[in-house]
């Protein structure tokens, strides 16, 4: 009989953290779960952690990778050994905040919608970035500050609020969410070629066509420190995370047709949010930012290929657009140059 | 629980002339570690019945009947999500699968995720003519533009695709057994599409991970009157032309097919995707102005997949003409520049 609640936790060098969270999780007042730990090869004592606890409880499965395969690879292989008909994911760093947050959860969600996220409570080292914690406190929305004391958040809604906040993430880390398996196999996993902001993407194709339960209640803890692998990559892959990522996110909810009702959102919007303008101007602020650094450069070329609707809409230069554009409607250059495309 | 080998689904729809027949080509194979999902979409015949019957002798069957009709794609989708097996075979509810099919599809190296056997075609009588000199004559399969080669790779299954598209070289899908991780990786079936599904599907996968291949008809593949197939012969436009314009839509912009593109773009470098799908967008718009049904199907595809109007729009005026012209003058241009430099160097030497 598979178990009402997956919680998966990928972990990678986590041995610092490991044992709070799976206390916080064991120790939940809803029993009807299975922990799946999926070891993406750690080189610390993390695997060893996991399997003392797995002798103390037969809920916990831990899996080890048979090769390392990058954060986003071992989230979808978590979903991929999940067995429950809900699936949560807390990261090793994380922490379930009080004993019944998983019941608080699970008594709130609905079927039909099939997706709910909690609040989110920051915790941050002291080896943290002053500007970034400013921003956490300051800047980030959560959906209580969208719409106040809602609990179910229509389709329509959540895409209008992503649409307005674009493109900050209002759903948080995965550690926030909770869905249904099924959801998964219908909407398809985690994309593998974002580096950081792959949650969002997932999160938002799911949400923007189910709607969302928001679960003010119960929080998470979201444990920032120097070494997390959201500030890792803030210094050394900033150009992948703040330039590609959000380029691809645009390139998704400009042509996977999954998001095709966020388009129709956009467009009947007041006033309408010119998504593929949007997006071809972040084509080009891409190519410009990754000016002479081969690196960057290489990192863009990648993307092209995976992607070819970027070079499409490089060349789509926009003049005068608004002006123009109501006297002749949409007017887009073209390039004469052919350009090579696979 | 323990997990089986092999999931075989069979999605049944008003099946229920020759499904008995399929249930049992299925139940009598030699390998037996295997569950058998069958997944009624609300089928208005004796469907239901034989299925009950079946199940009672056998254990391994499992029943599904769907709360509503999902239609053709989505009822493949919702077996496959069914399924718990390592590996998954799809049979369809006229199809047959010799007794040793699965033993001889399972005989393959374990670094293979996808194997695909020969077919072997029963036309029943009563098809039109059409369908059964497309089955006998214009059918082309991987057996006939690689013969004797077994383990194709994804650069091999790409370059057959391309050079016949939009012909299935794959086959049908009763022809096919996949490893489970495939739909973690490359997701399901493309509801959007109505006959070419199946291919895209499996183009998707072979694209990526290669086929291992059998040359031996393991399976039957029983063309009728009422079949899926034989059915969709009929109407025309939606069928053919909407789904070829899908099928190519994914080619050229999905980023599954990008190990395609660049085994395409490999042995063929001038290879320019987008104008390709660019004219076949805009020749389709044309030809969907004859009839106001289709015109409104065009509409609604292209809404979804925003990259076909964009791409109809980006006309190439005298496109091969011009480019030779600026061509030259580039080439020119790039003369005349290097000749400069040359030039100016020993000036600035000096």
């Amino acid at each position: 009989m598979s178990p009402k609640i997956s919680v998966c936790i990928p972990t990678y060098n986590g041995e610092a953290f490991l044992e709070n969270c799976l206390k916080s999780v064991l120790s939940q007042t809803f029993q009807d779960i299975e922990v799946v730990i999926a070891d993406d090869r750690s080189k610390d004592r993390t695997l060893e952690i996991a399997r003392h606890f797995a002798e103390t409880d037969k809920r916990i499965k831990v899996y080890r990778n048979p090769v390392n395969c990058g954060p986003t690879n071992n989230f979808n292989w978590c979903l991929y050994l999940a067995q429950g008909e809900w699936v949560k994911f807390i990261f090793q760093d994380d922490l379930m905040a009080s004993p019944d947050f998983l019941e608080r959860m699970i008594s709130q969600v609905d079927d039909a919608i099939g997706i709910a996220c909690c609040r989110r409570q920051y915790v941050f080292d002291p080896g943290v970035d002053e500007g970034l914690m400013r921003w956490f406190k300051e800047k980030l929305k959560q959906w209580d500050d969208v719409y106040p004391g809602q609990t179910k958040i229509s389709a329509r809604e959540v895409c209008r609020a992503a649409l307005d906040v674009f493109p900050m993430n209002l759903f948080g880390e995965p550690s926030a969410l909770l869905l249904k398996r099924d959801l998964i196999r219908e909407y398809g996993m985690f994309n593998t070629n974002f580096i950081h902001s792959t949650d969002a993407e997932l999160s938002l194709r799911i949400a923007s066509n189910r709607g969302l339960v928001f679960i003010s209640d119960s929080p998470v803890i979201i444990h920032y420190h120097a070494k997390s692998t959201s500030s890792h990559n803030a210094t050394h892959r900033r150009y992948s995370r703040d330039v590609l990522d959000h380029l691809v996110l645009l390139h998704e909810i400009n042509f996977h047709p999954v998001f095709d009702r966020m388009r129709e959102e956009a467009r009947n919007g007041h006033p309408p949010v010119d998504l593929l303008g949007k997006f071809s101007y972040e084509v080009r602020m891409a190519r410009a930012k990754a000016g002479e650094d081969p690196v960057c450069q290489e990192q863009l070329r990648k993307m092209e290929r995976l992607y070819p609707a970027i070079r499409l809409c490089a060349g789509r230069v926009k003049i005068f657009s608004t002006a123009l554009n109501k006297v002749f409607g949409k007017v887009g250059l073209i390039n004469a140059k052919p350009i090579r495309y696979y | 629980m323990t997990i089986p080998k092999v999931s075989i689904l069979i999605p049944t729809y008003n099946g229920a002339r020759y499904l008995a027949a399929t249930l049992e080509s299925a139940l009598s194979q030699s390998f037996g570690d295997f569950e058998l999902i069958v997944c009624d979409d609300g089928s208005k015949d004796e469907t239901v019945s034989i299925v009950r019957d079946y199940q009672k002798k056998d254990h391994r069957i499992r029943f599904f009947q769907n709360p509503t009709n999902l239609g053709l794609v989505q009822n493949w989708n919702h077996a496959l999500m069914l399924a718990q097996g390592e590996w998954i075979k799809y049979l369809f509810q006229d199809d047959l699968l010799t007794p040793k099919a699965l033993e001889k599809m399972l005989c393959v190296p374990d670094s293979a995720s996808m194997v695909c056997s020969k077919l072997h075609y029963i036309l029943e009588p009563g098809i039109v003519e059409e369908t059964r000199d497309f089955f006998e004559k214009r059918l082309c399969q991987i057996a006939d533009i690689y013969p004797g080669k077994k383990n194709l790779s994804y650069q091999d299954i790409s370059l057959a695709a391309f050079d016949h598209f939009p012909t299935n070289i794959i086959g049908e899908p009763v022809a096919i057994l996949f490893h489970r991780r495939a739909i973690s990786l490359y997701g399901l079936a493309n509801p959007d599409m109505i006959q070419c599904c199946d291919y895209e599907y499996f183009l998707r996968l072979a694209a990526n991970e290669g086929l291992f291949f059998i040359d031996e008809p393991l399976v039957s593949f029983r063309v009728h009157p009422d079949s899926a197939t034989a059915n969709n012969m009929k109407k025309r436009f939606r069928k053919d032309t909407m789904d070829n314009l899908i099928l190519r839509h994914e080619i050229v912009f999905n980023p599954h097919y990008h190990k395609f593109r660049a085994a395409v773009c490999e042995k063929k470098p001038n290879m320019d995707f987008v104008n390709l799908f660019a004219w076949f967008a805009r020749d389709t718009f044309q030809r969907a102005h004859s009839d106001p049904e289709d015109l409104e199907y065009f509409l609604e595809i292209a809404a979804k997949y925003p990259a076909i109007s964009l791409c109809k729009k980006r006309f190439k005026i005298f496109s091969s003409l011009f480019e030779k012209i600026c061509g030259v003058i580039s080439l020119r241009a790039n003369f005349r520049e290097k000749r400069n430099s040359s030039n100016s160097l020993p000036n600035k030497a000096r």
